[in-house]
């Protein structure tokens, strides 16, 4: 019985301490004459503190590109991420914290983005998620929707991707697959009814990197409907859209 | 006897001699020397090194919104929705957002027994994806011991509105104030325009015009 309970006590110390270490924020010493702590983490909030070289700053948590810390005196400021090269770790070198760029963008695994355009004269949205095998070569699934007065169509897209060029800020790319179109008319379209086709499709691109991890992605692509008539249709399909790449 | 005290005393007084010299020694070793170093009052503080895998990000957002919205010839409702945004810089983010409400009658049902259009049509289902602008970061005060770090913000995008068994094509343009309560929540006041084209069932002359669906709203939001 005693045993038990000195047990349980055992067990809820030793989860006290394993939470009060879990409280132990990483700290970082200022390496500079000084470095000036925001109220917030934008460049338009004021400094209202400083804190000096050799000092230690406790690391709370990271917003976009700024570091809230706690000064020793037990002060909250923000300091840009790049300030942080400005200090040591408790080992006494440079502390290290990478922000994503350009050299990045040469070697992306994955890419998602929006983006919206028109589809023979019918206004589309849509958005995809793209893997890279290699630096040149894409995966890329597709969902979008174009809508008229009558109709909407639905597509689901597969398709290859190739980019000669991915270390270039402006890469161009080529593009080829197919999928499945779904045709959904309007309640006052009473004559005609749902139906689904296949499409084939190729095109050409343009990726342009912006900043930290996103693109503009410009693309036009011809898609071919394999209806079940005598001749299939074509349709001439432009976007725009916004990406990002991890 | 006094011979014995005396010795006792050379005794006492050779080893203490001894015990000097041999501490006198020893403080030239590091450890001594550490030891005699003034007694400051560092506490025993334990640092973690910083590693970046371990930095506690937060630029990931996702909440819920309730708020009223005026559907175009259905007057005003209640609606529910989903928020998610992923803050890229200090002044740049994605948004993502879904709503919901359900339209009742239009007074030409009410006044007479027509049913134009049935419980499934009735349902107002939007999404969109916007790019989002912080234009005006700040911080905002609350009696004398509390600051809350804010930003009213523009957002603009596209997405797709279902109504009336139609499926329509919508911009929408908005903006909203966002409070950082914690590192972890915040709240979002919001308003936004959602524009799409005429709805086909009401337009049977199809002219060309567009309908506003004002909605505004506010959302408790958690950051990851």
């Amino acid at each position: 019985m005693i045993a038990r309970t000195l047990l349980i006590i055992l067990v809820a110390l030793s989860f006290g301490i394993s939470h009060a270490f879990a409280e132990v924020k990483p700290s970082v010493e200022v390496a500079e004459p000084y470095l000036d702590l925001r109220t917030g983490p934008g460049r338009g909030y004021p400094i209202t503190q400083i804190v000096e070289r050799g000092e230690w700053l406790e690391v709370i948590v990271r917003r976009t590109d700024w570091i809230k810390v706690r000064t020793e005196q037990g002060f909250i400021g923000w300091i840009p991420q790049q300030d942080m090269a400005k200090t040591l770790d408790p080992d006494g070198d440079y502390t290290q914290v990478s922000t994503v760029g350009q050299g990045e963008f040469a070697h992306r695994r994955w890419e998602t983005g929006i983006k919206i355009g028109t589809f023979s004269g019918a206004r589309t949205l849509g958005g995809y998620l793209g893997y890279y095998f290699t630096e040149n070569l894409t995966l890329e699934a597709t969902l979008s929707e174009a809508y008229s007065s009558t109709v909407d169509f639905l597509f689901y897209n597969l398709s290859i991707t190739h980019q000669p060029w991915p270390e270039w800020r402006y890469s161009p790319y080529f593009t080829i697959g197919g999928g499945e179109k779904s045709t959904r008319y309007s309640q006052t379209e009473l004559n005609l009814s749902d139906r689904i086709d296949q499409t084939l499709h190729a095109g050409l691109g343009l990726r342009i990197y912006l900043t930290r991890q996103m693109m503009i992605r410009g693309e036009y692509r011809n898609t071919i409907i394999l209806t079940n008539q005598d001749n299939n249709d074509e349709s001439d399909e432009w976007t725009i859209g916004i990406s990002a790449f991890f | 006897m006094d011979n014995w005290y005396f010795r006792v005393f050379l005794v006492l007084c050779g080893l203490l001699l001894s015990h000097t010299t041999q501490a006198a020694e020893d403080s030239q070793s590091p450890e001594e020397s550490y030891l005699e170093e003034p007694p400051t009052l560092a506490p025993n503080v334990v640092r973690l090194g910083l590693k970046e895998s371990e930095l506690d990000d937060e630029n990931f957002e996702i909440g819920v919104t309730y708020g009223f919205i005026s559907v175009e010839n259905f007057g005003t409702h209640d609606y529910l929705g989903l928020r998610a945004a992923w803050h890229m810089t200090e002044d740049l983010f994605f948004e993502a957002n879904y709503g919901y409400t359900k339209v009742d009658e239009t007074p030409a049902e009410t006044i007479s027994d027509l049913r134009l259009f049935n419980d499934s049509d009735r349902e107002f289902n939007y999404y969109n994806l916007s790019v989002g602008f912080n234009i005006l970061p700040g911080e905002v005060f609350l009696g004398k011991n509390r600051v809350y770090n804010n930003a009213f913000y523009v957002i603009a995008g596209a997405g797709n509105l279902d109504f009336l068994g139609d499926s329509e094509f919508a911009l929408n343009l908005g903006a909203g104030l966002r409070l950082i309560i914690t590192d972890s929540f915040a709240v979002h006041f919001t308003f936004q325009d959602i524009i799409t084209d005429k709805p086909q069932v009401l337009n049977p002359n199809g002219e060309s015009g567009s309908a506003h669906n004002m909605q505004y709203g506010a959302s408790i939001t958690y950051f990851f």
